[in-house]
């Protein structure tokens, strides 16, 4: 049970109490329905509230008629009231009749009564005549008890929930109610009506990016089946289902979304709405949360504002008892008093661990703690938090009225500086503070304290004996790597030390605490956020940075995200900008999701044949993957795929990665490629990780393992969680993630039965060469390649196709020397005739091209720019190979030579 | 279809009347027990913005405190003298400014009869 309210019936006939969670509305008058709460009971009176509607339209009348009268009156008596004055003082008008006079008084006395009068209208129209309370979470028994009939409720107090209603929302309801002969009806198509057009739900859709907001509710087959006319009793479901959505809202009043809430669980046709917008519920009801929260915080540092607790900051001469801080001011900020001023909410998904610093703080001694946590999860926040509990007195009495004050290291040293030498400082310091009376230092990064110095130390030299004896607690930050480094040097400082371990804030938490710098962003950006991007930050940092931790990244994603909705003419954050801001900063291309994109996927089977000749299989395998991931159909929980790629030497294993690379994942530069045959021993480990790390600056990559088979079998294991998970653990302890990458093991396994097999017993071979996997690798390893691909041979003809790409590709770096190059078939049988080796793939006639083409085309160059100074014009690759000083005959001449 | 719970029925002239009733009622409610309690509030909240700001509390709590926390004979006569010389003068400020915002209720307490008085009594005054 995670509700703060329980809708509930009483069978009057039976007596018996049952729970209820399927918004049925309630059309039995034997029934009475009912909310409990933790401390109160809602029920509705009917005649109470049919005595409000029948009333409802002569009050309106007589409020219209009271507010006329009322203006008229003061409209009336500024005229009056001036003539009155001016004859009084005989300026310009004198010698009025005593009638005119005492008129123009008793009006000016009446204008003083009409404004008490639209005082009181203005007080009691714009609020509910009382004010719900924050109801906590029930205990489970109340619900059991509810059930079982055991149901004590003489220490509830019983309320009516109409006085919980905004005079609006009560408008909007008495407004639904239509009479018919029977008498009153509530007619819910008109109450969605005037619910959908009210500027709360307007705002509300708005910023669920749902922008044709009211059409589309509107448009909802709503029929008479699915939402008829309801007779007069139904209003008392319709108002305690809005009620109960009010307090799950933590709202003070019931406001016109609060019914349209209602309405989407009682009418659930309305949702699909939603779900053709791809936003839900919570998303729904995080936003009236969020505007409810935002405009209570309003006020909030407001020192009139009497809901709020007043920051006592101790006054102008509180040093004279507290003790005098003249240093510790120039090197400090005193967090409580910013937060005091800025407002704000923090520590949010931190309760557990800010209590746990407060028990800590509350000991008469080694009250110190280091808060020890991943970089990003909000360490920092912690003191924050602290603070603000502490402004708003929601700490131990012990800790009440405590100062936090954060140490800028930068301004410890040019102050230490100042007074020439840090140790003189430190010794100020320690008597200011031994005198100093409830006072928390905190330190940000206690490491930098490590890595800063003057020439004669690191600080910490100096600040040892304050951080061991010192007067006041003392809280500090750190990372889990820097901790270990710290324990090692530092141990004796520790001791006096208690370690708060701070984890990663759940995502849940995370989106409230997004939430709460949408208005700050806004204002600071003039631009506009939506909530459905919110909840898209949080998914996609998820699934594409999982080497960062919440809330760091996903608040680091929307500064840059509201920077980039910024720039664009419609001002407004969207899940579309989001993904794009994501796809920029992870270099992801398909995050964005673009038509450019999802173009380029589609034809990318295509591009890759441009520049890569046969291997077909091998070649759909990996688009397929890519075109899984794009469309977020895989495991985001995983790599995107495991290949293994099998065949004898040359036949483009290698380079099918690396065209698929520059094709896709943006160049070269994306491939992290081990070549397993360097590394035999534990020792090589370090170089593995070291070659794995730069996956955290690209993590959209494409892992090669080169000759796996030839990998020790330790390094086979560490690569099984790899495999599976996408998780490689480095000797720090750090996670490596692979989950947005393809990896890819290239092995000669078998290469010679393939090679040897004639053309009709290659599957054979192939099936055989399968069946050797097992040799080398164990089952489990074997089990995690999504695919295992064998290359096929090449041929004669691939080898002529490979030729012509590679003539292509030196024919265009010449042009953009501005040299036309031409060829033709001869070249090409030429080459061929040379670079064709069975057996050997590709790898001779790469090798035919540099040797006897780009070393003579050089050769050419150079001669011809000796003569004239310049590069040749046209070359003619043909005539080169007439004419070549390095032709095959003379080379194996030069050989015989 | 279940009975409907309730039938129309006429609206008379004698409830536009409690209309205006309730009205008065309402706004009697609101301007004598409504606005003095927020009055009081704001009092309430004024008195302990300027205690704080005088920092009187801490003063008289830590009245035979050293100056500054540095216990030295020095330090206790010169804390004393010095308390004992600011408590009368912050003190007269927070008595003051409580005074005036009592005025301000008393004020509020008696304008309304003070207007309907001048509305009833204007006629037979002399202009």
């Amino acid at each position: 049970m995670t509700k703060a309210a329980i809708t509930a019936y009483k069978d009057k006939i039976t007596n018996q109490m049952q729970v209820y969670n399927n918004y049925a509305v309630v059309l039995d008058s034997s029934f009475e329905p009912f909310i409990v709460t933790q401390f109160d009971i809602f029920t509705v009176v009917l005649e109470k509230l049919e005595e409000e509607i029948r009333y409802h339209k002569a009050r309106e009348v007589f409020k219209r008629l009271k507010r006329m009268i009322a203006t008229g009156i003061l409209v009336l008596a500024i005229p009056m009231g001036a003539l009155y004055v001016m004859n009084l003082f005989g300026v310009g008008v004198s010698g009025l009749p005593d009638l005119f006079i005492i008129f123009a008084k008793e009006v000016v006395y009446l204008a003083a009564l009409a404004i008490l009068v639209l005082w009181h209208d203005l007080a009691t129209t714009y609020d509910a005549p009382k004010l719900l309370t924050r109801y906590p979470v029930m205990d489970d028994f109340i619900a059991e008890s509810i059930s079982q009939n055991t149901m004590q409720f003489s220490h509830f107090k019983l309320k009516d929930p109409l006085e919980y209603f905004h005079p609006m929302t009560k408008k909007i309801l008495y407004e639904a109610i239509v009479h018919s002969r029977e008498g009153y009806e509530c007619n819910t198509q008109k109450l969605l009506q005037f619910v959908v057009k009210h500027e709360h739900t307007q705002r509300i859709l708005k910023r669920l990016e749902i922008d044709d907001a009211g059409e589309a509710l509107l448009q909802v087959p709503i029929t008479d089946d699915s939402a008829p006319t309801f007779p007069f009793m139904a209003m008392q479901s319709f108002l305690l289902y809005a009620l109960e959505q009010a307090i799950a809202t933590k709202s003070f009043q019931v406001y016109p979304e609060h019914i349209l809430l209602a309405m989407f669980h009682m009418f659930p046709v309305l949702k699909d709405v939603l779900k053709q917008y791809q936003v839900d519920m919570t998303t729904f009801e995080k936003i009236i949360e969020w505007y409810i929260i935002t405009e209570q915080f309003k006020g909030r540092t407001n020192m009139f504002n009497l809901k709020q607790p007043y920051y006592q900051k101790g006054g102008i001469v509180d040093s004279w008892v507290k003790g005098y801080t003249f240093y510790l001011d120039k090197i400090s900020s005193n967090i409580t008093e910013i937060i005091s001023e800025r407002g704000g909410l923090y520590g949010i998904g931190h309760t557990k661990e800010i209590n746990y610093l407060m028990s800590i703080l509350q000991k008469s001694y080694d009250a110190n703690t280091i808060l020890v946590g991943d970089p990003g999860v909000g360490k920092s926040s912690i003191i924050w938090g602290l603070a603000q509990k502490i402004i708003e007195g929601d700490v131990p009495p012990s800790l009440r009225g405590l100062i936090i004050k954060t140490i800028d290291i930068n301004r410890f040293l040019s102050v230490g500086n100042d007074l020439g030498g840090v140790s003189a400082l430190i010794e100020k310091l320690s008597v200011e503070l031994k005198n100093q009376v409830g006072t928390i230092l905190f330190f940000d990064e206690l490491e930098v304290l490590v890595t800063t110095g003057t020439g004669q130390g690191s600080t910490i030299s100096y600040l040892l004996p304050l951080l061991i004896q010192s007067p006041v607690p003392i809280v500090g930050t750190m990372t889990y790597a820097q901790y270990n480094d710290f324990e090692k040097q530092y141990p004796s400082i520790l001791q006096s030390f208690s370690i708060v371990r701070v984890d990663e804030v759940s995502t849940e938490d995370t989106y409230s605490i997004l939430a709460t710098k949408v208005e700050e962003y806004e204002k600071q950006y003039n631009t506009f956020i939506s909530f459905p991007a919110l909840g898209e930050i949080l998914k996609m940092t998820q699934i594409y940075m999982p080497n960062k931790r919440f809330p760091k990244k996903a608040v680091e994603v929307l500064d840059q995200a509201v920077i980039l909705a910024s720039r664009k003419p419609e001002k407004k954050l969207t899940r579309e900008i989001v993904r794009e801001t994501i796809s920029e900063i992870t270099k992801i291309p398909t995050i964005a999701a673009s038509q450019g994109s999802a173009h380029t996927l589609l034809n990318l089977e295509d591009k890759i044949h441009e520049k890569y000749v046969n291997q077909d299989s091998a070649v759909r395998a990996i688009v397929e993957a890519l075109q899984r991931a794009q469309t977020m159909l895989r495991n985001t929980q995983r790599p995107i795929s495991v290949f293994m790629f099998l065949g004898p030497t040359g036949v483009g294993k290698t380079e099918l990665a690396k065209i698929t690379a520059r094709e896709y994942f943006g160049g070269d530069y994306s491939v992290i490629r081990v070549d397993l045959s360097q590394f035999k021993t534990a020792a090589d480990m370090p170089s593995i990780m070291k070659i794995l790390e730069k996956v955290t600056v690209r993590p959209y990559s494409l892992l090669l393992l080169d000759e796996i088979e030839k990998a020790p079998q330790f390094i086979l294991d560490m690569f099984l969680r790899l495999f599976d998970e996408g998780v490689i653990v480095t000797e720090k302890g750090d996670n490596l993630y692979f989950n947005n990458s393809i990896i890819i093991c290239t092995s000669n396994i078998g290469s010679d039965l393939l090679l040897n097999a004639p053309p009709e017993e290659y599957n054979q071979a192939k099936e055989t060469v399968l069946n050797m996997l097992p040799e080398y690798f164990r089952p489990e390893f074997i089990n995690r390649f999504d695919k295992t691909i064998i290359f096929e041979p090449l041929t004669r003809d691939h080898i002529v196709e490979i030729c012509i790409l590679n003539l292509n590709e030196l024919v265009g770096k010449l042009a953009l020397q501005g040299i036309t190059a031409e060829y033709s078939e001869r070249t090409i049988n030429f080459l061929a005739d040379i670079g064709y080796n069975p057996g050997m793939g590709v790898r001779p006639l790469k090798r035919a091209i540099q040797d006897y083409i780009e070393a003579n085309i050089a050769r050419y160059m150079l001669e011809v720019q000796a003569q004239s100074g310049n590069h040749p014009d046209y070359v003619n690759i043909d005539t080169i190979i007439d004419t070549m000083t390095n032709s095959p005959d003379n080379q194996d001449n030069n050989l015989i030579n | 279809m279940l009975p409907m719970l309730s039938q129309k029925k006429s609206t008379t002239i004698f409830d536009y009347a409690g209309l205006h009733l309730s009205f008065v009622q309402d706004f009697i409610l609101w301007w004598y027990v409504d606005i003095p309690t927020y009055l009081l509030g704001i009092l309430k909240r004024i008195n302990i913005v300027l205690l704080d700001s005088t920092s009187l509390p801490i003063i008289l709590k830590g009245y035979l405190k050293p100056w500054r926390n540095d216990y030295n004979i020095a330090g206790w006569v010169v804390g004393m003298f010095l308390k004992t010389v600011y408590i009368p003068v912050a003190g007269f400020v927070v008595i003051v400014a409580n005074g005036a915002l009592l005025l301000v209720i008393l004020l509020q307490l008696i304008l309304l009869p003070l207007i309907i008085a001048m509305i009833l009594l204007n006629p037979f005054l002399v202009p």
